[in-house]
């Protein structure tokens, strides 16, 4: 029994148990968990586990970044701003544009592979840029959806 | 010499006074962001680029506010941008991504499982269970951190935990299989 009521009065329960006030009124998730056994043993193992981590601590570091840090920031001011490295795109946009040129010139038949430059270059970019504008990442997940 | 302080000599232009913000809160940084990558040479990283933003950016920092906050912002961008582009690393031993400290008052088979477990979440859940757990932030305070409203927080930790919840029993189901083989 996971009906959408299970789930509001678990995370409810779970917000008063942090101390946070919760959406719905405590007696309304009291009696929930009276009548529901699978919202209680659910909450009993997610209060187990909140246990064992609100006991546990992060691991302490001690690496010093100073050092390493340093001689990076000779270079730098504050607020000199990242800029975006227009240099790489010089070229692309050359080449882009003695394309349109050769293309003007009228009575000139270049040939199909000379048509496909342009999608060439897009993908050499792509390529250069190990990124894929268009792909789908399937991988995401939509907010409250369940590992199943 | 305190933050305000450190921060507004460093807008002047002394690198020095960075060197104060640097050591008062990388260790507190590399935590977060073991936190978030599961993985302590990214982490390193991470957290050295964030420095570098962080020290670019001084001039756009609210002196109102405190600094661990805003660079925290910094440092969950560099870290996310990281979990974009890496690969999994072949060989990573137990020290290089492990989370939590070491602790005698917990059978050691059981913290193996929760690290296990924490390291098999997605980097936004783990972040958010470390920080409500390992940092006691409140929903404000984590509303505040993770730039979201507290009503989200309180949905995105409730499935952080039921997801974590599953693992660790997957994983300890797993581990007692082995174990009966």
């Amino acid at each position: 029994m996971k009906d959408a009521d299970c789930e509001t009065v678990l995370m409810a329960a779970m917000a008063v148990a942090d101390g946070h006030p919760a959406e719905i009124e405590t007696a309304q998730i009291e009696s929930h968990l009276l009548a529901c056994g699978d919202c209680r043993s659910e909450l009993e193992g997610l209060g187990g586990l909140m246990k064992l981590l609100d006991s546990r601590d992060r691991r302490r570091s001690d690496e010093d970044l100073w050092r390493e840090l340093e001689p990076r920031l000779l270079d730098q001011t504050p607020d000199s701003t990242a800029s975006v490295d227009f240099k790489m795109w010089v070229p692309i946009g050359f080449i882009l544009l003695a394309y349109k040129l050769i293309e003007q010139i009228p009575d000139r038949h270049l040939g199909l592979s000379y048509r496909l430059l342009p999608l060439l270059l897009v993908t050499a970019v792509f390529v250069y840029l190990k990124q894929n504008p268009f792909k789908i990442n399937t991988e995401l997940k939509l907010e409250g959806e369940s590992e199943q | 010499m305190d933050d305000v302080a450190a921060i507004g000599a460093c807008r002047a232009g002394d690198r020095q006074a960075f060197r104060h913000l640097v050591e008062t809160y990388q260790a507190q940084a590399i935590g977060h962001a073991v936190g978030i990558l599961g993985n302590r040479e990214d982490a390193l990283d991470a957290v050295q680029e964030a420095f570098m933003d962080a020290f670019r950016a001084m001039k756009r920092f609210d002196l109102s506010r405190k600094f661990y906050p805003w660079f925290y912002v910094i440092l969950r961008n560099r870290c996310y941008k990281l979990t974009g582009a890496r690969t999994k690393r072949e060989t990573e031993s137990i020290e290089d991504t492990q989370i939590l400290e070491p602790s005698t008052s917990v059978p050691r088979e059981e913290l193996l499982l929760l690290e296990r477990a924490l390291l098999e979440l997605e980097p936004a859940d783990r972040e958010i269970i470390t920080l409500k757990h390992l940092d006691g932030l409140s929903y404000e305070e984590l509303a505040e951190r993770l730039q979201i409203p507290q009503g989200t927080v309180m949905s995105r930790l409730f499935h952080a935990r039921k997801r974590l919840h599953v693992l660790m029993t997957r994983t300890s189901s797993k581990t007692y299989e082995e174990l009966k083989r």
